[in-house]
């Protein structure tokens, strides 16, 4: 019976005996034929390793040991979950299957092992599921943990340690783990958490950032719960650890988007504020990224808001053509679409202007145009990061969202203001149009106005009856005449007019008016009425006025101008001092008096073809007369330089020129006064010569004259005085014949030099 | 210290320096006396002979070939040993500006017009300047 229930038994089981290596197989049950793939007389009386040599295990550790194991210590032996690959009921394919091997001792009477029975247990859907469980916490970004109070180690798993980007065996002490917590706020919330579940068993629930070992934030949804104590384990808590980053990005995401377009309906905050408030949002859920919003107005973009980037760097940017390759918000303006540029060193669209984001270390800049609905490129929102990347999946969705809300925001913001403008515009036209209309039913007399109109009149709607005889009544009497007149011709022709004319307010002021009045005729025989319009004109014409009386004082003091002109014309044409007034940079003679012209010889037309530097001619002084002319009379003759001009006919004159420079019609000009003084210079040369020769003459009479003169006195005094001298009286006689010869050939020289002399 | 004084005549005229070297006889200041015909003659001599111990006097004209009374005078203004020599022009020249000029010079102490005269040394020899120099440097 026992044999029939074991072989009908559902877990695959066999029979072994405990002969040691042989493990001989004393019987095999349907379940275990059916698993091995083998009949059961195929099977038994042979050894358990002759019949499986490799087994059925694809994982072959623990198998004779397990019974090794059983042999020495009596008792059953479980080996962990193995995975076997198993014959199918088709022969022809493979299934997976996790087993769990037990092999039991069956012991006789004396107690020792009769049989080892090998019960294999299917535990294949467990493990399965245990598989399943891990990949959907994985793909959830959910890890486990487990901290052992024993000895305060964090037990994590795989997925944890990779939520936290560490090594997969990292198993903390949980002081350790809580530095991943951002802030001792929220690390006392956690650690406050664990204690309560210690103390009291309250699970616990909460949601808190952290930072991770490579410097990630991260949002974490963090869960709790004190697990049964066991002998084996101890005290311990559990929980899982959800990274919810994504999704609190996006419940972030909606709750700024919320507030921004709260915002944008209050209408409180300029515009400009608000996308600031919107940016700053952005950046808080993605420190990363630096944001700026450029308005694009006549294709040119135009800061509007980037709460966290350089002043420097906008104001570089600030009103620049958009274009192509005009930097990555210049590009997506001018193409219409967004641009990704990864690494803005080296991307054509950043080639000439890299400087100025790379000078605050932004690599990477991805732009996106705002279009309204009428295709029209409104703005353009710009990400700057500080690392060369790429747009990640989840920051895309990011950025679609704040493109398609700034799209609705500034669509609307601009659509209004336009609005306002139009409005504002229509309101200035009409204050500043003093424009008003009348109606004037000729039959009954009766006149209505428009209250521009009586504001124009400068009277009180509720106190002054509009009417023709009122109107006449207002009009200056001087135009009066010329009303009436034209309002009877329009009468009698049917045909419309214009004309202006004044009237008096009741305070007296004068307003001047300009009218326009026509007759209407409905054609269904009633009585046709006159209607009109005036607009009050009176500030152009007092503009006109005074334009005029504007005019006529120019007009006086162009003629006064004009007469001063003149007057210095005259001085200038007729003065006896040879001037000419040339440019100062070109030297160019531009005009010239009489004087002038008779002094040099040159017609004035002839004069005025010249430059100043014709006429000078210092280069043909004469080289024996130059330095005497310039260095000797220059200090004390003349208070200016001697220079020397050449007239027409090509005699040289010596001049001094005074100069003046003067504002000419707007423009800088110089004077040239020339004073001639050729012939005081010719007076002073002559003066100078017959000093010169008299001086020759002193000299010669000092040395030439008084040496043989001197000599002859010498000599004579020698004779008569000083016999003892030791020469010949006849030697000092010749002597003195001789120098009397030479005193009579210096005297011939002089007296001819003294007749070259001209007294004048 | 000893010191001792040497007379030079300079003059290109061979009656000047006779007379000028009778005149010196006579006055007491007895020959050798140191002849030269032009300036240039004279520095070369100066500068062979001047040195600490030997002053000098020299009667000098000014118009004369090769190098004048002037050029001399300017050289003299940095020669070795100046504080030593005194220069006694004596010239044909009565101009005023010949006079003035020469007196300009640091080592003239006087200006006396040719033909020279026998009161015209004695007034020179006992001139304060001529004292105060031989004085200075005995």
């Amino acid at each position: 019976m026992y044999s029939a229930v074991f072989r009908m038994s559902p877990d695959a089981s066999v029979i072994l005996k405990p002969d040691a290596p042989v493990f001989t197989i004393v019987d095999v049950n349907d379940a275990y034929s059916d698993f091995a793939g083998k009949r059961r007389e195929d099977l038994i009386g042979k050894s358990f390793f002759e019949v499986f040599p490799t087994d059925l295990q694809l994982n072959k550790t623990g198998k004779r040991e397990n019974f090794e194991e059983v042999l020495q210590k009596k008792h059953a032996v479980t080996s962990s979950l193995k995975k076997y690959r198993a014959t199918s009921a088709s022969i022809h394919s493979w299934d997976i299957k996790y087993l769990e091997a037990t092999d039991t001792p069956v012991l006789n009477q004396e107690g020792a092992i009769a049989y080892i029975i090998r019960t294999l247990k299917d535990k294949t859907e467990l493990a399965m599921y245990k598989s399943l469980m891990d990949e959907t916490l994985h793909v959830a970004n959910i890890g486990t943990w487990q901290l052992k109070l024993s000895d305060s180690l964090l037990i994590c798993s795989k997925c944890l340690t990779e939520i936290f980007e560490v090594d997969a065996d990292f198993n903390p002490d949980i002081n350790i783990c809580l530095n991943f917590f951002e802030g001792e706020e929220n690390r006392e919330r956690v650690r406050s958490a664990i204690e309560n579940v210690i103390e009291y068993g309250a699970p616990f629930l909460d949601a808190l950032p952290v930072i991770t070992a490579k410097g990630n934030k991260k949002w974490l949804l963090i869960t709790g719960n004190k697990a049964d104590v066991t002998e084996e384990a101890g005290t311990y808590i559990y929980g899982i650890m959800q990274d919810i980053t994504e999704s609190r990005s996006l419940t972030e995401m909606d709750k700024l988007e919320k507030r921004i377009l709260e915002l944008n309906e209050k209408q409180e905050l300029p515009i400009s504020d608000i996308l600031c408030e919107y940016l700053k949002g952005i950046e808080s859920l993605y420190p990363d990224m630096y944001c700026s919003i450029l308005k694009i107005r006549d294709g040119r973009l135009l800061r509007w808001a980037a709460p966290s980037i350089a002043e420097s760097y906008l104001s570089a940017i600030n009103n620049h053509p958009i274009g192509e390759n005009i930097g990555s918000c210049g590009t997506a303006a001018y193409r219409k679409r967004p641009v990704y540029v990864n690494d803005i060193e080296n991307a054509p669209e950043w080639a000439q202007y890299a400087h100025l984001p790379l000078a605050l270390g932004f690599k990477a800049c991805w732009s996106y145009p705002i279009i309204d609905s009428d295709d029209h490129v409104i703005a353009v929102l710009g990400m700057y990061y500080k690392e060369i990347r790429e747009p990640g999946e989840k920051e895309l969705i990011i950025i679609k969202r704040a493109v398609k809300l700034l799209q609705l925001i500034l669509e609307n913001v601009l659509k209004t203001d336009q609005l306002l403008n139009a409005n504002e515009m229509m309101n200035r036209v009409q204050e500043l149009a003093r424009f008003g209309n009348w109606q004037w039913n000729m039959e009954s007399n009766q006149v209505q106005w428009s209250n521009v109109l009586y504001d124009i009149y400068g009277v009180n709607p509720k106190v002054h009856q509009p009417g023709f005889e009122n109107y006449l009544t207002a009009v200056h009497e001087e135009d009066r005449p010329k009303v009436i007149n034209t309002l009877q011709q329009i009468q009698q022709t049917g045909k419309g007019a214009v004309f202006e004319e004044r009237i008096a307010r009741p305070n007296g002021d004068i307003r001047y008016l300009k009218s326009w009045a026509r007759l209407i005729d409905s054609g269904d025989g009633t009585p046709p009425k006159m209607i009109g319009a005036c607009l009050d004109i009176t500030e152009i014409k007092v503009a006109e006025m005074n334009l005029q009386n504007l005019y006529d004082q120019q007009e006086l003091h162009l003629r006064q101008i004009t007469d001063s002109e003149k007057r210095y014309s005259d001085l200038f044409h007729l003065s006896p001092q040879p001037i000419w007034v040339c440019e100062p940079d070109t030297h160019k003679i531009i005009d010239v008096n009489a004087a002038a012209v008779t002094l040099y010889g040159y017609t004035h037309s002839e004069f005025t073809s010249l430059i100043t530097p014709d006429i000078a001619s210092a280069s043909v002084l004469p080289q024996d007369q130059g330095p005497m002319v310039l260095s000797g009379l220059h200090i004390g003759l003349f208070s200016k330089d001697v220079i020397l001009h050449r007239k027409k006919n090509g005699e040289i004159i010596y001049v001094i020129v005074l100069s003046k420079r003067i504002e000419l019609s707007g423009k800088i000009a110089e004077v040239m006064i020339i004073q001639d003084i050729t012939e005081k210079l010719n007076y002073v040369q002559a003066i100078e010569l017959q000093n010169r020769k008299l001086q020759e003459i002193a000299w010669m009479q000092s040395h030439l004259v008084r040496a043989p003169l001197a000599r002859i006195m010498a000599l004579a005094d020698l004779i008569q005085n000083v016999p003892e001298s030791g020469v010949e009286t006849n030697d000092l006689l010749t002597a003195i014949d001789q120098s009397a010869v030479e005193l009579d050939e210096v005297l011939r020289p002089i007296i001819d030099k003294a007749e070259q002399i001209k007294f004048t | 210290m000893d010191v001792y004084l040497e007379v030079m005549i300079v003059d290109d005229d061979p009656v000047f320096r006779l007379i000028v070297g009778t005149l010196l006889k006579q006055a007491g200041i007895k020959p050798p006396h140191l002849i030269c015909t032009n300036g240039e003659e004279a520095l070369k001599l100066l500068e062979q002979q001047i040195s600490k111990e030997q002053m000098f006097l020299i009667f000098l004209d000014i118009n004369m070939p090769v190098l004048d009374g002037w050029g001399v005078l300017d050289s003299l203004k940095n020669f070795p040993h100046k504080e030593n020599i005194r220069v006694a022009m004596v010239t044909s020249s009565v101009n005023k500006a010949d006079r003035e000029r020469a007196l300009t010079y640091e080592q003239v102490i006087s200006y006396l017009v040719k033909p020279l005269k026998r009161e015209d040394l004695s007034s020179l020899i006992s001139s304060g300047s001529l004292a105060q120099f031989l004085q200075t440097n005995r």
